[in-house]
């Protein structure tokens, strides 16, 4: 396996470890009655510095492994794929982006029925963001994941 | 029918003393996958790196890459 596959599959993991790390953790906080919006908002900086960690530790480890690999940069191919997986995730954020738009229209009938009661409709509404970012995300590196494989 | 894209590099590498996918790669600046993915047709090269193949294998676009 290339160095590019390698770190896709590599940020693939990290990307959906880092959005069942931070489902959880809210989740948790929820369940022991502490979610509040400062707890949601020191939950979401350690996520953050977890994800930075995380990835350069990753990033390292492969370099390592692979040095010679690490220094080349992108060609057409490469360029092309990440374009088409690119312009994937987008669709799936922009449709997210709407949603938002559409809820923050709806906020006086969607207010206090949305996913975390305990926090006002903005913090609902990042909440939501923060899913929708990570899920685009997972898109993105997957189609790439996919698009690699098919053509070796 | 659907026409393909094929190409004689295999071929070509064979009549170059064995020349490795690895050696093609760095000559004409792309990576090891991006040569395999040609070889097996499953992904067309630009103008330039199909005319870099060409030129230094000494033949003529045509002799190598065939639309049919």
């Amino acid at each position: 396996m290339s160095y590019k596959e390698m770190t896709i599959w590599g940020t693939l993991v990290v990307t959906i470890g880092l959005l069942s790390y931070y489902l959880l953790g809210i989740n948790s906080l929820q369940a022991a009655g502490e979610l509040n919006q400062d707890t949601m908002v020191s939950y979401l900086y350690k996520v953050v510095v977890v994800a930075v960690i995380l990835e350069i530790i990753m990033q390292s480890l492969l370099a390592a492994i692979k040095h010679k690999e690490a220094d080349l940069g992108d060609d057409e191919r490469d360029k092309l794929i990440e374009l088409k997986s690119t312009k994937l995730g987008h669709w799936f954020c922009s449709a997210i982006i709407l949603m938002c738009v559409f809820l923050t229209t709806q906020i006086e009938r969607v207010s206090g029925r949305m996913l975390l009661p305990e926090v006002s409709d903005l913090y609902n509404i990042m909440h939501f963001l923060i899913i929708g970012f990570l899920v685009s995300e997972i898109i993105t590196i997957a189609s790439k994941a996919y698009l690699y494989r098919r053509d070796s | 029918m659907t026409k393909q894209l094929s190409n004689t590099i295999r071929e070509l590498r064979f009549h170059h003393n064995e020349m490795t996918q690895q050696a093609l790669a760095e000559a004409v600046g792309v990576s090891r996958q991006t040569i395999v993915a040609i070889e097996k047709g499953k992904y067309s090269p630009s103008l330039e790196v199909a005319f870099k193949i060409a030129q230094l294998f000494d033949k003529k676009l045509d002799d190598v890459f065939s639309y049919q």
